[in-house]
Formats: structure tokens, C-alpha cells, sequence
């Protein structure tokens, strides 16, 4: 019986000290105050891990959620064949496809469209800011999933599944590389009204809690809990307690020696006290210059929020964040669709999108800039896109309905080839039929760039090893730069 | 495997189509090979042999079998294996390529193979000519047997915890003085046997803290503290334990760990998080059954089928909250019904699966166990049981008792006054109403429309009342989305139709005819029902189908055919009209009026985010409605009168003789009688005084559902034959034990599958019971210990860690059973056990020798979980409200046990979050105790514990009755007080002096500023809370 936990004895004592201390992401931090040079895994119960498994492009990640999900034929998939059969019957439409019932009849993009870049990318007018970067991403015009409907597609882009439970990306990366700042945690999702499926999304699933995203709410005055002193209370005070209690918890830990969370405890208020300084500093945006923040439209009040939020998520990156979500809101005003899924243009496709285009382009591409300028992109992995594509066919006369049979995305930086174009749907953009992605497959891809292997990622959980990618998952290597 | 499915996602991957059932498919008849074209073996050998060889044979052929590479049983190195195929049907029909699974698979659509990268376009396109030209294949080779592997029941049974329940005897061992009870024996055999000595007790004060932690999670009062230290008597720790075991505390703390273990959460999650206000019943009948010692088999058999075993019971309804507590979609449609209907079974059988049997049958969801002898098969059997099972909310009158006694007592005070009733109708009722009939009212002049006067009237949202002109008024909440609901009784035959009058209204915000800021309405759907009043054999409910007659005025787009179109999103409006009053008609298709009289429903329906009706009134007809819109109308009563009075006239019996139908008369005639009026009158002030049952709405379990298919690979796509209700087979005794827990006791088949179900899990004799009753005390150790004899409480299958100590959890199982599954003589055994006194010393020749303490020979240290931290910091500020069940609250800064803040999907309580509360969404044995800066961040800085310490010291102050500024010995005695109610013990003198130093520190700085010289002691007790002895136990 105790054959096994002699094996574990071998073990170098720092990284099973660090395995039974279950840290959370001061684990990278901690390490490095322990002088471990090297990442072990960071929770009881999982098999240890050595990574990367080969070598990184990408080390880090920014995913720009079009929440409510935009359509592909109104944004990034030209379609002169739905353009021309405007008002005809659309061929093998399936009305029960999305949430409502659609009419089978071709509902041409009410946008202007035109070739941009040497890449000669089609872009509709909807995004004047980002067409100018269009040599810089890289499509995928074949994304396809299973649920049809806002919170199960956001957690199965999220977390592989459409059902609650599972860890969403964010917290594997967490889980499996840390954070790179010991002051700042891993994985960090931005919000303006929560979308559909709210924590779910970012949840750290059965993983240890340690991996779930830090979540910023846009309409909240402070960001982030708990980091202001109490009131009255001066540094010097607060330092003058923590040294009583450092001394206290130190002698406590002391006649427990077996117990190394004890040990990590007495690293955790330090590193919470650090943060206090740390996170207030990362978010500051009035460190910017005047400049960056024209350039990303902070006052613009038609973008300001996703301004904001993308330019904190600069900050945050260069701080060494590892996956950042933004979670597109509805900003100032925007049409019909409701606050939670801004992209969600059932009624009418042309005002609905126009007013997420306004609130979203102009800080999408200020982002790609400022990451360029700064030579960040190279190693930075942005990707654009919402839970599902729309229907080609309309709904009631204006309006598109969900479709997650084929859907764009794209991405930008951290080795994803640029100027590239993978995938396609069929003539009128419904279904995707050429080199289909499921999400599944973006995953591997994701985790590959970030020098992963998707199927060595696990994590063992009720008597199984499970990954992100279940049992799918295919590592796209066209899309690799 | 696992909790979640390996996914019905499944189907994109490749394993899908391969990982057979081989035997099903049939090698078609075999041409003559010999004889194939030339030009075809060519094309063969050049285009598909070498890439089959280079592509496929590495996973898919007999050497890779041989190797053992061979994947998902799928052989495509001969014509028979190409031809069989997987489950999803033949890798290869020759001439079919829609049928070629192969072909779909080479071009990733749906199976993506080979999985190293999808091959060229000229490559697919040769399979796809090739198959089209008939599947020319020469390999004759005889089909290996790359069988799956067979679920072997028989052997399942074998498994440790599938076996019956063994009888152990505790071992013997040396050292018999430090055994306190048997639990001991099985401990120290196994030290023994390892050259390992226990420790000895741990200090009273250690135990005292690690007992009321461990069985009440909160800590023990200074008060507690004081009796139990001054208690010398040897029996003072049983003692102790025994009041722990009675305090209702018990049940809110093991309560919490059950919930942990069948994901209670009190909405939906997905879409909106929809919210459960009757879940939270569950959540009581937990805690309560705790604290009741309900034998913990009739705990599982009331959570599993309460509704069916004692439909009136309070608990056992509330019990049925289990299998319904799991996420659910809020937004289903047509598309997505039937997969979330098998998802949810999913999460049911998932529950009950690792929540009650310790087993991961959500792994056969798409095929069988891949470790566990649990079939595909008996998956589908399990789901089978629930299959007619669906979340309901039932109404339940939690005291039919009291209910019952208070209706007597009303009865029996109704009595007399319907006694003075009937001697007026029989008495002086006739001749009034003789006289009034020879009157000038009763000879009303004739009218197409008769008003109607409503019996009841309610809406959903707004209030409505009825004038003496029978107009109804809204008033009140007057928002979008209402329904009202109108009923009127009438002796009129032959009715043919109604009138709704909508009048504007000067009271109404935008001037009516509706309630909207405009003055709209939309008349969304406008439905009648009619009942018969005096009920008779023949007489039934009819719904009446209507058809729109004539509005006088219809809004474009919104006609009157709308509003009874079946469409809830569609209706009747008057937009561009508004202001004034309006009418419509609508038709009967069949006449309605039964014998003795007819009820009739109204029910106006305002949906579709529009208003409802400010004023309206409503008549019937017998004539043409649709002709009629403005003709005239009369006043219900007399008509109804003189109906009455002319249908008994016809029978030929006096009025007086019928009870009923002369009371009927004089509802009526009350309106033209004052003495009529009042005699009425006293019955009504009676009735309003009937009593009414406060009837609790619990979310629970309830009939419906349909039937359950056998699907293929999981998928709803592809169903195959109705499964039959069964169980996991290799949990049973044998297999005849299946069939023999589907009859009930009186030798009958039980009435419902998920009585059978119950039974199965708590039949130790036949079913799952040896099982059921492992695992509960399995976790019962997990709790006491930090962990559990088997250190994977939701996993007793082979992929489960393997007990330490399978004896002492065989013993324990055996002891449950025998006590008639009582959890109170378990945990009686095991906390008053040396190995659980014992004290946390650590020896460094133990630690070479064991260093995971699996043979348990000192005490951990446990983290306490998030709300034993909130709790004990309420309890520490004194304002801990011990107040027991009912609806929780989501503030954080509530008084009550975290056991009673409402567990909503999507808005988890940030500080029970962040000290790991799990998520509600699957079985949770063992709870994560991660060390993360955001936990210290809420305790140096959280509003929440600060409140605390101010509390604290408040508590201190005035508990010691010390005002202001407290130095030198009463501030000693401060913080003494303080650090022992934290920490349950008294500081040592190097802690006090250098509390006292930090309080004078404080004090000091505070200067003359009294307020802050008072927080000066609050900053100390926050320290306090800071320190790793509050939040760990040892």
C-alpha cells in the first residue's frame, strides 16, 4: 500500500511541497520565491505536468467575445451569391435551425463591402478600423458547433462541452502554465453586463478554485474585490499587522510540519498585500498617454467601454496575464438586442450590428496597433469572435437568426499564419463544408501555439483524466505561421 | 470514467465510427474476386491499397491488433473489415458513397480521419471513384476478432464495493490500551503490522474545537468551552459528544456536506439562471432528517421516490428535490427538446450515480464502462426508471392535520347559519319571490346581449373589481404580460356567442381602452371554458371554440382573428383608435348551456409585451353575435330568475324541493330583495372566514416525461429499441434480483419503476445496498478525517482510489445496516475512537515510513470550508442568528448559516467561493482546499470580517463589562476573552504580550480620538481571524 507514496517521496521536495500546498496562481510566484526554477503542477490530484511540451509561439492569449454572436455574412464571409438571390428561396434551409423560426427566404447584407489589404480580404463596412489589419489575422470561415442557443454555445466555445461543469479555457491555461507575474493572477474575463451563462463561462469547473477567472465588471467602481484597505487603515499599520501575524502563522506552521498549505498560507497574505498595490497599478489607466488613448476612443462614448476594457487588457498583458476574455457589452446605446448578447440581431441585422460595429472596431484594432507597436503581437494570440454565426436566410424581414453550423472567426499574432484564409461555408455562407473547425479543433490549436499538447493537458476528476478538448481536437497546422 | 459523458460530441470524432459492436454487421455475399477487371485491381492496388497502408493500418489492422495499437476495434486491412465496419454502419458499401462511413471520415465531415491532417482532395476523390466503381477489393483475408470487450457481470459483482456485505471481526492487536472502541483495532492493526505507533490523545481544548467543528462546523462557546474543561468525569468527551450529536447544528453541517454530494442549487443555470423559489424545501428536509436520525436508507428511498411513497407527506415531497436540483436549460427549443430531455436524465442518473452509489455511470452514457462492469445497457435501464419522471412544483399543506381540525371547527360555526338559511328558503323565500314574479322587473323587455355578472375575477399582475354595471376596472399593478380570469354562472341555453366591450377610461394612465401609457392593449388570446354547475353524469367540461365575429375597429396587422389564433404572440389591437370605446364579437362554434346551468371561464390573455384592458365588460347571446356589435343588453339577474323559475315550473315540482337550484334562485334574487340580501349576506361573511391550508410550493419531482430509447453512441439521432427499466446488473445479486425488485411487497408490480428504483438502492439483500451504505460511510470518515477510507468518495469503482482500509469500511457499512441506518451511531463510533482523539505529533521515523499518514497515526490539521469561516466569524461578533429553514437570501452579510444563503447558479457567494464552495453542478465528494491570495485579500480587507472584529470586541467590552480604552490588565483580560472565543483556547503568555503590544500600539496612535481607541481592539480581533489556527482545525 505504501508503495506508491514512496514513489512520491522521490519526488523533489519543493515541487511536492508545491503539490500539496494547492496553490492557486501564486504558484508560478511562489516557486520563484522558493527558488524552484521550474512549474510543477499545482494541485493534488493531478498528474504532474512538464511544461510547455515543445516550444511556444504564443504566450499569451486576448479573446475579443462578440457577445450574442455576430453574423459571418454581415462581417467577414462575402457571399455575392446571397448578395444576388436577395428575396429567393435559400436552398436546403432548415427554418427549425435556430431559436425562432426563420423565413427560408435570402436576406442579402445590407452592408457595403469591399477588398482591403494585399491579402484582398472582404470586409463589410461594419469595421473601417480593423480592415486596416486585415494582413495581420488570420480566418477560419469553417467554425461549427452544436448548441444553438446563447449560454450552452458560449460554454462549449468556452469549455469544450454545451453543459456546465467543465473548465473553461482560461483556467486550463492557468491551471497548466500559471501566471507570469506573481502579483496578478493567470486569467483575468472583462464584462460590461454579464452574457448569457455567467460564471459557467469562466468557471474553473472541477479544477482546483484557484483557476477561476478574475472577473472585471465595467460598471463597477472597483474591480476588483477586496483589494482597498479599510478605511483608517495606513500602510504602515497594515504592514505592522501582518508582521505580528507572519510571525504567529510562522510558528503555527512550524509545530505542523507535514502541512505545506500552512507554509503557502504565510506566502498568500504577502502576495494579497502586494496585490493590493499590484492590480490597482495594472488597471491605472490614467498612466496612458493621451495619445494611446485616442487611439483606442476612451472618450469616444460610442466605444468607450470596450475601449477601456481593451486598453486595461494591454496593461494586464504586458503584465504578464496569461488569457484575457472581453466580453463585448452594449456600450452607450445600440439597437434592439438585449444589454446580455449585443450581437444578437434577430430583428433587424443592419442597425443592430452597425451599433456594435461602432462600439467594438475602433478598440479592436487600436488593440492589434498598440500590441504591434510594441512588438507584443508576435507573442500574443488575439482572437475575434462570437458563440455562433446567423442565419442566411432571414428572420421576420430584417433580422437573422442563431446558426452554429458555420460561423468566422479570427485571430491575430502568436504564430496564427497572417493574411490567411481557412475554411469555407457554402455559396450563400449557412454551413460550413470546407476544412470545418469545430471548436474542439481551435482548442488544439490554441493550446499548440501556447506550446501544448491538448491530449498531455489533464487533469484527473472522478476516476477519469479529462482535457480541454474531451475526446476531439485536432491541431490545425495550416493556420500556423 | 466519468461524472460528465466523454460527451455526445462524440460523434465529430473518429472513435465514433469505429469503436463498434462488432458482430452486427453482415460481410455481403462475396462476388467473385477472381474475376475483377484488370483495369479495377489496378486502380485498387495504385490508388487505395498504399493509402490504406500508409494511413490507416498503423491503428486499423490485424498487426496493430496484435501490437495492441489497435484502435476502436475497426480493421481495414481486408474486405470482411471494410465491410463490417463500425457501429454507425459499414466502413464501405461498394457503389454507395453516401453510405461509406470511410469516405465521410477522409473527408472530415463528422469523423475526421486520419487524424494527422486530412488527406488531398485527389486522394479522397480516388475513394470516392473507387467506391463508386463497386469497392474493387482483392484482400481476402479471414477477419481477425477485434471484439470489444464484453461487460462481464458475473465477475462486476466481484468488484469490492459491488459485493454483498461481508461480516468482519475486528482484528486483534497488541497494544489493546490505546483502543477505545473497535474502530481502533482495524487502525492499529495495520500500524502495527507497518512498526508504526499511534499517537496518544490530543489536549482537551484541541479535541473540544476538532469535535464541535467537526460535527456542528461551528466552534464551541466560551460557556461550552468552561463546562467541559471543569468536567473531570472519564465519560466527559462521550457526554460532549452527545449533546453535539443532539444540537440542530449537526444537521445544518452534515446537511451541507449532503448537498455538496447531489449539487443542490436553488435555479436552473444555463440561459437567465431561472430561480426555484420552492427548492429551498430540500435543502430543510435534509437538514431535518439529519438532525432526526432518519434512517438513512429512508432518507435515499424518500429522496428517490417520496412523491410515490407518501404523496401527503411533507418531507417526502420536499425529498423529491433531489433528482430535479440539477441545471436546466431556460430557452428550449423544438431542435434542442429531446437532447436536453436526455441531458437531464443524464444529470439525474449522474446524481444518483455518484451521489449515492459512489460510481461514475455517466460513463456508459455512449457505450459501456470502460473500466466498471456498468453496460451501456444498464445505463439506459437506470434512465428507464426516470424516464416518467419530470421537475414539477407541488402545492402541499405542510399540516392536513391542523388543516383538517380548523375546517370542523368552521363547519360546525357555518352550521347553524346555513340552518336560518334554508328556513328562510324554505320559509318566506317562496312567496317574496312569487310576488316579484308577478312584478314589473321580471318582465324585463328583451335584449340580444345579457351582461355578465362575475362570480370570481382575477388577473396575474394588476387588481380588478366589478361595478353594479358589471364593468370590471383594472387598478393596481397595471404591467405588461397580464391574464384575467373571469367566471360567470348562467341558466341560459343555446348561447352562441360573446361581446367584449373595452371602454376608455379617464382613470386609466393614457385615457384606455388599455392600461398602456398610450392607452393600448393587445388582446392576445381570448379563451372560454364551460363547466357544468349542478354536475350530472354526461356533463363535461367543454373548451369553446370561438371564431372572431366583428371589432369596431382592428389595427392593421392586428385583427381580431388574432386573439384567438392559438398564438400568444399575435392579437387584437386598436392603435390609431384609442382613446375611445370599442367592442368585438366573437362566435361559439357549438352552443353552450348545460342542464341546471353552466359555468363559464373567461381567460383574456395581454402577452407579447403589450397591456391589458383598463375598463371592459363582457355578455353573451343566443342570437347572431357577429351581427350584433352595438345592440343592446340587460342585467343578468332577472333573466336568470325567471330561467330558473320556468325550468322547474316545466318539471312540475315546487321550487322549494331543490335545494341547490333554489339557492341558485336566491344568489339572484338577492338583487331585488334586502332580506334575501341579508340572509345571504351572514353565510358570506362566514364563508370568507373558511379556513385556507397554507400551501407550500415545493420544487420537486412529479409524473410525466415520456418513454426512454436505447440510443447509439448517446445520440438522439439514433435511437434504438424502448429501453426497459433496470438496473446496474452487476450491483445486484444476481440476475434474477432485477426482475424481483420490480414487485412490491403485495407481490404485485410495483406501480412506478422509481419505487422499484428506491428499493434497489437500499435492498441490501438483492440490490445496491451493500453499496449505497459504503459509501455514505465512506464519506462519513471523509469528513471526520480530511479524508476518506477510500480517498475518492464519489468513486468506488476500479478507477477509484482503493481503501486504505477495506475491513474497518466493511465493518462500518455492517454496523450502519445493523443499527438500522442510523448516521448517528457511525459518527458516535468514530469520534469517540482513539485514532480520531488523537493528537497532530509527528515523529520523523512515521514520516520516512508514511508520509501521507495513510495509516492514520497522527491528526491533520483540516481547512474548514468557507461556511464554517462565516459562521464562526457571525458566532465570534455574537450576531449569529441560529433561526432555522425557510427561503435563504443571497446577502452575505446575512445573520444565518451559510447553509441558508439561496445557492443560485450564476451569482455564487464571492466569500464561500473563494474558500472553495463547489460548484453546483455535479456530484462533489471532496472538496478542493486551495491557498489563494484572494482568500487573505477577504480577510484582510473584506467588509464582511471586519464587521466581525468590531463586533468582537464590541462583544468583548460589554461581556466583560470594560468601557473605554482599555491597558494593562483589562486590556489583558480583552484580549484573553477575545483569543478564546476565536481560537477556543486561552493565548499563551508570549502571544497575550504581544497582542497587548500591538492593542497598546493602536491605542496610542489613536490618541484622545475615543472611536479609534476603540477600534484599537477590533484591529486585534481582525488579526486574530488572520491567523492560520481560525480557519484550520487540528
Amino acid at each position: 500500500m505504501l508503495g506508491s507514496n514512496l514513489g512520491e517521496l522521490l519526488l523533489p521536495a519543493r515541487r511536492r511541497f508545491l503539490r500539496d500546498a494547492g496553490l492557486g496562481f501564486g504558484s508560478l510566484a511562489l516557486a520563484s520565491l522558493l527558488g524552484d526554477a521550474g512549474h510543477a503542477a499545482t494541485s493534488a490530484g493531478s498528474s504532474p505536468l512538464t511544461l510547455p511540451h515543445h516550444a511556444p509561439k504564443a504566450k499569451r492569449v486576448i479573446w475579443l467575445f462578440m457577445t450574442g454572436a455576430p453574423s459571418q455574412i454581415d462581417t467577414w464571409d462575402y457571399k455575392p451569391e446571397l448578395q444576388a438571390r436577395a428575396g429567393q428561396p435559400l436552398p436546403d434551409a432548415d427554418k427549425k435551425l435556430g431559436f425562432f423560426e426563420t423565413s427560408g427566404t435570402c436576406l442579402a447584407s445590407p452592408f457595403k463591402w469591399a477588398q482591403h489589404g494585399s491579402s484582398g480580404t472582404w470586409v463589410s463596412d461594419l469595421f473601417p478600423h480593423l480592415a486596416q489589419h486585415v494582413d495581420d489575422m488570420c480566418f477560419i470561415h469553417s467554425m461549427h458547433l452544436k448548441a444553438n442557443n446563447h449560454a450552452p454555445a458560449a460554454m462549449e466555445l468556452m469549455c469544450g462541452l454545451n453543459r456546465p461543469g467543465m473548465p473553461s479555457m482560461g483556467a486550463w491555461l492557468d491551471y497548466g502554465l500559471g501566471s507570469a507575474n506573481e502579483n496578478l493572477p493567470a486569467f483575468v474575463v472583462m464584462h460590461e453586463r454579464k452574457p448569457r451563462g455567467d460564471d459557467q463561462i469562466w468557471s474553473a469547473g472541477f479544477l482546483p478554485k484557484s483557476h477561476q477567472a478574475l472577473a472585471i465588471d465595467a460598471r463597477r467602481k472597483e474591480a476588483i474585490d477586496n483589494l482597498a484597505r479599510r478605511a483608517g487603515q495606513s500602510d504602515a499599520a497594515q504592514r505592522a499587522e501582518l508582521d505580528l501575524l507572519h510571525a504567529l502563522n510562522a510558528e503555527h506552521a512550524a509545530e505542523r510540519p507535514s502541512q505545506a498549505d500552512l507554509q503557502a498560507r504565510l506566502a498568500s497574505f504577502e502576495l494579497a498585500y502586494r496585490m493590493q498595490s499590484a492590480a490597482p497599478e495594472a488597471i491605472d489607466l490614467t498612466q496612458e498617454s493621451k495619445l494611446t488613448h485616442e487611439l483606442y476612443g476612451t472618450s469616444d462614448p460610442k466605444c468607450q467601454v470596450f475601449a477601456k476594457q481593451c486598453l486595461t487588457a494591454r496593461r494586464l498583458l504586458e503584465r504578464g496575464v496569461r488569457f484575457i476574455q472581453i466580453f463585448a457589452g452594449k456600450n452607450a446605446g445600440g439597437d434592439g438586442a438585449v444589454d446580455d448578447v449585443p450581437w444578437d440581431g434577430h430583428v433587424n441585422i443592419e442597425t443592430n450590428h452597425r451599433s456594435c460595429g461602432l462600439s467594438t472596431d475602433r478598440p479592436a484594432a487600436a488593440l492589434l496597433a498598440d500590441l504591434k507597436a510594441r512588438g507584443m503581437l508576435n507573442d500574443t494570440l488575439v482572437i475575434w469572435g462570437g458563440e455562433f454565426g446567423r442565419t442566411s436566410d432571414s428572420q421576420g424581414s430584417k433580422g437573422r437568426d442563431h446558426n452554429p453550423q458555420g460561423f468566422t472567426i479570427w485571430m491575430a499574432g502568436g504564430g496564427a499564419k497572417p493574411g490567411f484564409h481557412y475554411g469555407a461555408t457554402d455559396p450563400f455562407g449557412y454551413k460550413a463544408i470546407e476544412n470545418k473547425v469545430h471548436v474542439n479543433d481551435l482548442h488544439a490549436t490554441m493550446l499548440h501555439l501556447l506550446g501544448i499538447d491538448h491530449e498531455k493537458l489533464t487533469y484527473r476528476h472522478n476516476g477519469r483524466a479529462y482535457r480541454l478538448t474531451d475526446v476531439g481536437g485536432r491541431v490545425i497546422h495550416d493556420v500556423i505561421a | 470514467m466519468s461524472a460528465m459523458p466523454c460527451s455526445a460530441r462524440l460523434a465529430n470524432n473518429c472513435v465514433r465510427l469505429l469503436l463498434g459492436l462488432v458482430g452486427g454487421g453482415i460481410v455481403a455475399a462475396t462476388p467473385a474476386w477472381a474475376d475483377l477487371p484488370p483495369e479495377q485491381l489496378a486502380f485498387f492496388e495504385s490508388k487505395i491499397r498504399p493509402v490504406l497502408l500508409q494511413h490507416c493500418y498503423e491503428c486499423h489492422s490485424a498487426e496493430a491488433l496484435k501490437g495492441g495499437r489497435l484502435k476502436a476495434e475497426l480493421l481495414l486491412d481486408s474486405r470482411a473489415g471494410m465491410a463490417k465496419g463500425g457501429e454507425s454502419g459499414p466502413a464501405v458499401v461498394a457503389g454507395k458513397k453516401e453510405e461509406s462511413l470511410l469516405l465521410a471520415a477522409l473527408k472530415y465531415d463528422g469523423y475526421e480521419m486520419p487524424p494527422s491532417g486530412k488527406l488531398p482532395d485527389e486522394v479522397i476523390g480516388d475513394f470516392e471513384k473507387w467506391i463508386e466503381m463497386g469497392a474493387p477489393d482483392p484482400r481476402d483475408e479471414p477477419l481477425a476478432d477485434a471484439g470489444p470487450r464484453e461487460i462481464d457481470v458475473a465477475a462486476g459483482r466481484n468488484h469490492w464495493s459491488y459485493r454483498r456485505l461481508a461480516a468482519v471481526s475486528p482484528p486483534a492487536v497488541a497494544n489493546m490500551a490505546w483502543v477505545r472502541n473497535d474502530v481502533d483495532r482495524f487502525i492499529l492493526a495495520k500500524q502495527e503490522a507497518a512498526g508504526i505507533t499511534p499517537n496518544a490523545e490530543a489536549g482537551k481544548e484541541k479535541l473540544l474545537r476538532r469535535v464541535t467543528f467537526g460535527l456542528t462546523g461551528l466552534p464551541p462557546t466560551p460557556g461550552e468551552r468552561q463546562l467541559f474543561m471543569a468536567d473531570t468525569s472519564p465519560a466527559a468527551y462521550e457526554k460532549l459528544v452527545d449533546r453535539l450529536l443532539a444540537s440542530p447544528r449537526y444537521g445544518e453541517r452534515w446537511g451541507r456536506h449532503w448537498l455538496d454530494a447531489v449539487r443542490f442549487a436553488e435555479s436552473g443555470g444555463y440561459e437567465f439562471d431561472g430561480d426555484r423559489p420552492g427548492a429551498h424545501h430540500y435543502r430543510d428536509f435534509v437538514i431535518r432528517a439529519f438532525n432526526d436520525d432518519m434512517p438513512y436508507d429512508r432518507f435515499l428511498q424518500l429522496q428517490i421516490a417520496g412523491d410515490l411513497i407518501d404523496p401527503a407527506s411533507y418531507d417526502a415531497i420536499s425529498a423529491t428535490g433531489f433528482f430535479v436540483a440539477g441545471p436546466y436549460p431556460g430557452q428550449i427549443t423544438m431542435k434542442t427538446a429531446e437532447p436536453i430531455r436526455y441531458d437531464q436524465l443524464d444529470d439525474m442518473v449522474q446524481a444518483l450515480g455518484s451521489g449515492v452509489l459512489g460510481m461514475t455511470i455517466g460513463c456508459a452514457r455512449c457505450h459501456d464502462h470502460k473500466y466498471d462492469a456498468i453496460s451501456h445497457r444498464d445505463y439506459y435501464a437506470m434512465i428507464a426508471c426516470l424516464g416518467n419522471t419530470v421537475h414539477t412544483t407541488v402545492a402541499l399543506d405542510p399540516n392536513p392535520e391542523a388543516t383538517k381540525l380548523a375546517r370542523a371547527e368552521w363547519e360546525a360555526m357555518r352550521a347553524p347559519v346555513v340552518a336560518v338559511l334554508d328556513r328562510f328558503r324554505t320559509g318566506e323565500f317562496p312567496a317574496r319571490l312569487e310576488k316579484w314574479l308577478a312584478s314589473d322587473i321580471a318582465a324585463q323587455a328583451p335584449a340580444p346581449w345579457l351582461l355578465l355578472d362575475p362570480d370570481t375575477l382575477t388577473a396575474a399582475r394588476a387588481t380588478l373589481t366589478a361595478d353594479a354595471e358589471d364593468v370590471v376596472v383594472a387598478s393596481g399593478k397595471l404591467e405588461p404580460n397580464d391574464t384575467y380570469t373571469l367566471s360567470f354562472s348562467t341558466q341560459q341555453k343555446q348561447l352562441t356567442g360573446l361581446r367584449l366591450e373595452a371602454f376608455a377610461s379617464a382613470a386609466a394612465p393614457g385615457g384606455g381602452p388599455g392600461v398602456g401609457q398610450d392607452g393600448s392593449f393587445q388582446l392576445s388570446e381570448l379563451k372560454v371554458t364551460a363547466d357544468p354547475l349542478m354536475p350530472a353524469a354526461g356533463r363535461k367540461q367543454v373548451k369553446v371554440k370561438l371564431q372572431p365575429g366583428v371589432a369596431t375597429f382592428e389595427e392593421n396587422g392586428f385583427e381580431l382573428a388574432k386573439a384567438v389564433d392559438g398564438n400568444t404572440n399575435t392579437g387584437w389591437s386598436v392603435d390609431g383608435q384609442l382613446g375611445k370605446d370599442h367592442a368585438a364579437t366573437f362566435a361559439f362554434e357549438n352552443p353552450v348551456g348545460f342542464e341546471g346551468g353552466t359555468k363559464i371561464k373567461v381567460e383574456l390573455t395581454f402577452q407579447a409585451n403589450q397591456h391589458g384592458l383598463a375598463r371592459f365588460r363582457l355578455a353573451a347571446t343566443s342570437g347572431m353575435p357577429a351581427a350584433m356589435v352595438d345592440g343592446s343588453a340587460v342585467p343578468q339577474a332577472a333573466r336568470e330568475i325567471v330561467s330558473i323559475v320556468e325550468a322547474v315550473r316545466a318539471a312540475g315540482k315546487p321550487l322549494v324541493d331543490d335545494a341547490a337550484v333554489s339557492r341558485e334562485a336566491m344568489r339572484w334574487f338577492r338583487k331585488f330583495d334586502t332580506d334575501t340580501d341579508r340572509v345571504l349576506a351572514t353565510l358570506d361573511a362566514v364563508d370568507t372566514r373558511q379556513p385556507k391550508p397554507a400551501l407550500l410550493s415545493i420544487y420537486g419531482t412529479g409524473k410525466g416525461g415520456s418513454d426512454v430509447y436505447l440510443l447509439k453512441r448517446g445520440e438522439v439521432a439514433r435511437k434504438g429499441d424502448k429501453a426497459a427499466a433496470g438496473f446496474v446488473r452487476s450491483t445486484l445479486a444476481a440476475d434474477a434480483a432485477e426482475q424481483e425488485l420490480f414487485v412490491g411487497t403485495d407481490n404485485k408490480p410495483v406501480a412506478h419503476p422509481r419505487l422499484a428504483l428506491a428499493e434497489y438502492i437500499t435492498n441490501v439483500n438483492g440490490g445496491a445496498g451493500p453499496l449505497a451504505a459504503r459509501v455514505i460511510v465512506n464519506r462519513l470518515w471523509h469528513h471526520h478525517f480530511g479524508r476518506g477510507i477510500t480517498a475518492t468518495p464519489n468513486d468506488l469503482g476500479t478507477q477509484g482510489e482503493a481503501p486504505t482500509h477495506p475491513e474497518l469500511l466493511e465493518w462500518l457499512a455492517g454496523r450502519l445496516v445493523e443499527g438500522n441506518w442510523g448516521l448517528k451511531q457511525i459518527h458516535r463510533l468514530i469520534v469517540t475512537s482513539a485514532v480520531y482523539r488523537q493528537a497532530g505529533t509527528i515523529p520523523e521515523s512515521h514520516r520516512v515510513k508514511d508520509p501521507d499518514n495513510l495509516l492514520l497515526w497522527h491528526r491533520r490539521p483540516i481547512r474548514l470550508e468557507g461556511e464554517s469561516i462565516r459562521d464562526a466569524l457571525l458566532m465570534a461578533a455574537g450576531t449569529l442568528d441560529t433561526k432555522m429553514y425557510g427561503p435563504g437570501t443571497l446577502d452575505v452579510s446575512s445573520p444565518r448559516r451559510s447553509v441558508y444563503l439561496t445557492v443560485k447558479r450564476s451569482q455564487p457567494v464571492p466569500f464561500l467561493q473563494v474558500f472553495d464552495q463547489p460548484e453546483p453542478v455535479l456530484s462533489v465528494g471532496s472538496r478542493g482546499t486551495a491557498t489563494v491570495p484572494t482568500q487573505s485579500l477577504a480577510m484582510m480587507n473584506s467588509p464582511f470580517v471586519r464587521t466581525a472584529a468590531e463586533g468582537l470586541a464590541k462583544r468583548a467590552r460589554d461581556t466583560i463589562g470594560i468601557g473605554s480604552s482599555p491597558t494593562g490588565i483589562a486590556g489583558d483580560a480583552l484580549i484573553d476573552y477575545c483569543f478564546t472565543v476565536v481560537l477556543s483556547r486561552q493565548p499563551k503568555p508570549t502571544e497575550l504580550a504581544r497582542f497587548t503590544s500591538l492593542l497598546t500600539a493602536r491605542e496610542q496612535a489613536a490618541g484622545s480620538d475615543q472611536k479609534k481607541r476603540d477600534l484599537a481592539l477590533a484591529d486585534v480581533c481582525h488579526l486574530m481571524f488572520c491567523l492560520n489556527e481560525f480557519v484550520y482545525v487540528d
